[in-house]
């Protein structure tokens, strides 16, 4: 065989067009000549080097803003260079197939961390940027991102989440950690939209639901149309349909079941680890400190600094609202949270919630503040339904309600912001009722315990309410 | 309370760990892409198993050593997620025998010496008349269907895949010669 024959099935395998007797051809050459073999090796590694050089050149983020942090100098040079030539070039083909972006960015908000197929690292996502595929990563507990695929499908993630994704033909999400929510539009036939956990996979024809991903677990919340759960360790499957739930963990039957009414009332549980006990942790953020003699676990705020603030270092502490029963958290007209704590340094606090709309795919986050500084020592802080409003940092406001009255609560969070730190540590958080008193939440069978461990420490906690002085309370 | 190290450190940490990871997965990505792409029937294929690799391979981030070569690790874990990958695949002239399948990756893995064939790519890329070189890079271009790209050039298909093939092998003589001047 000539090398011109060789080269001619070398370039049909790498075209994707060779017939099965080529095959056999090229294959039989492979295995009888060593130069064959680095031929195909050179001609295949030079494929992938124009490709990559292709790619790089029509990916949009790289054009949208020359950073030098988002890449290699020397390689943003080349890729300018090539794309000055190509732009003269190209103006003959339909730019929306060269761009290769799959989805659009419709909301993002927090500390957010983007890498590209190409290795391209954005920290400063923007509204309407267009991306390929990549991988998006929530760094922080208020962080939030909506991603619109090219059908209208939605996808969401929040808190500290890990989601990878690409759409070639069949859309395939890989959430390695955190919290999914998804409006998923009608997929085409025999290609549903595919997401992996560590424990599961599910297959999506078009519905709208939830996912969260542990390390062991995930669990999975449907609202409309039906998801197809496969665990992974063992390949057994279960349909769940509309408000129905189902828990894929090695340690329990994979069935569904029904979601649970909403209950009103909610406390976090420390002293059963981090995220309450729940197995997740999204939505978790701060070092976590057991209970140790009559000292009452806690979790101490750690410093995260704002992207779009930099100068600011907040102190932050950050927890998920789940319960053991799995009931879903309704704030009703004339919530109230208690905020328990220390402080080492007096200063103000802010507290925050993210909440979802129920049955809907609209999440968004609220922040109430106090109107004064803390004083030091232990604190029981009460912020009313009223005092919330939108958080500052959510890009889309027009999308949220003034009042997340109605809305489901998805996580907690608060901090301080002053030059050093406060030292704030978090003992419990309590969400309720109109008419409730502190520590009635009936969830929290170890609230009174606590009260009793509290007062044991000699120090009456002051009881403040936002937009109180706190002076006045001592 | 064994797990409180764990979560302690898991935030602080991450940010650091996820740092020096993604540093390491630019600086050594198109290897394994290099790698991947004689073994993988299409880009695509490469794309899907780098994206996989590179998953596990954070997964497994506490085991890699720090100091040892992040590009010989992460090829490891790519040459088994392809081969998973391949067993998934439905029999196809696309797809090697086993016996093709391991010759053709002892000899992908050679990740220096590509390296330094990279280097000269750019430089032979001008040596090609610029409409042929956007024509080269166009139809190496995600999603682009080579067919379309001959049809909006008003050639035959068979006509444009050699000419493609024929640019193809004046790149590889070009980075062949100026890999063989340096030695």
């Amino acid at each position: 065989m000539s090398n011109t024959d060789c080269h001619r099935l070398i370039a049909a395998w790498l075209d994707g067009r060779i017939t099965e007797e080529e095959s056999a051809q090229l294959q039989q050459l492979l295995r009888d000549s060593v130069e064959v073999r680095r031929e195909f090796v050179q001609y295949a590694s030079l494929d992938s080097m124009l490709r990559e050089q292709a790619d790089g050149e029509a990916t949009p983020l790289l054009f949208a803003s020359p950073d030098p942090v988002r890449m290699g100098s020397m390689k943003w040079a080349a890729a300018v260079v090539a794309f000055v030539l190509l732009l003269g070039c190209l103006v003959f083909f339909d730019k929306s197939e060269t761009r290769g972006a799959v989805a659009l960015i419709s909301g993002a908000s927090g500390r957010l961390r983007w890498t590209g197929n190409e290795g391209v690292v954005v920290h400063d996502l923007a509204v309407g940027d267009e991306i390929s595929g990549g991988t998006i990563d929530g760094i922080s507990p208020d962080s939030w991102f909506e991603l619109t695929f090219r059908d209208g499908s939605v996808a969401r993630i929040s808190g500290n989440s890990m989601l990878t994704f690409s759409d070639k033909g069949q859309k395939k999400l890989h959430l390695k950690s955190g919290f999914l929510s998804a409006n998923v539009q009608p997929q085409p036939a025999g290609k549903p939209m595919l997401i992996y956990t560590h424990s599961a996979s599910l297959e999506v024809i078009g519905t709208t639901f939830e996912v969260q991903a542990g390390v062991a677990s995930t669990e999975l919340n449907v609202s409309n149309g039906e998801v197809l759960l496969t665990r992974l360790s063992d390949g057994e499957s279960v349909v769940v349909p509309a408000d129905h739930r189902a828990v894929a963990s090695s340690e329990r039957e994979l069935l569904k079941e029904r979601v649970p009414e909403a209950v009103y009332r909610w406390k976090s549980q420390l002293e059963l680890g981090p995220s309450g006990g729940h197995r997740q942790k999204g939505g978790f953020y701060g070092e976590w400190f057991p209970a140790k003699g009559a000292s009452l676990p806690f979790v101490k705020a750690i410093p995260l600094v704002p992207r779009k603030n930099p100068s600011y270092t907040l102190y932050l502490a950050g927890l998920p609202v789940s319960r053991p029963d799995h009931k879903p958290v309704l704030l009703k007209e004339g919530w109230r949270f208690v905020l328990r704590g220390r402080l080492k340094v007096s200063d103000k606090i802010y507290f925050g919630i993210r909440v979802k709309q129920p049955g809907g795919d609209i999440s968004g986050k609220f922040l109430a503040q106090m109107q004064a500084k803390v004083p030091t020592g232990n604190f029981e802080a009460v912020f009313e339904a009223e005092e919330f409003g939108i958080d500052p940092s959510e890009r889309s406001p027009e999308r949220l309600p003034k009042s997340p009255g109605g809305w489901l609560l998805h996580s907690v969070w608060c901090f301080t912001h002053k030059e050093g730190a406060s030292g704030l540590e978090v003992t419990e958080v309590e969400l309720l009722a109109p008419g409730d008193q502190p520590g009635a939440e009936p969830n929290a069978g170890s609230g009174r315990a606590r009260e009793t461990a509290f007062v044991k420490q000699g120090q009456q906690p002051a009881l403040l309410k936002a937009g109180q002085d706190p002076a006045r309370n001592q | 309370m064994n797990d409180r190290p764990k979560e302690n450190h898991t935030v602080n940490d991450a940010d650091k760990r996820y740092a020096l990871f993604t540093q390491l997965l630019v600086a050594n990505e198109s290897q394994v892409r290099w790698f991947l792409r004689g073994l993988l029937p299409t880009w695509d294929d490469v794309q899907e198993v780098l994206q996989t690799a590179s998953v596990v391979a954070w997964s497994k981030f506490d085991h890699f050593e720090e100091g040892t070569s992040f590009g010989a690790w992460l090829l490891t874990i790519a040459r088994f997620e392809a081969l998973k990958y391949r067993r998934g695949m439905a029999r196809s002239p696309l797809v090697f025998t086993d016996e093709v399948w391991d010759l053709v990756a002892e000899e992908m893995d050679d990740g220096e010496y590509q390296k330094e064939r990279r280097q000269h790519l750019q430089a032979c890329l001008q040596k090609i008349e610029p409409v042929e070189r956007e024509i080269l890079l166009k139809v190496h271009q995600t999603g682009v269907v080579t067919k379309g790209v001959a049809k909006e050039l008003g050639k035959s298909e068979q006509a444009f895949y050699k000419f493609i093939q024929r640019l193809r092998r004046r790149l590889r003589d070009c980075m062949s010669q100026a890999m063989a001047m340096e030695e």
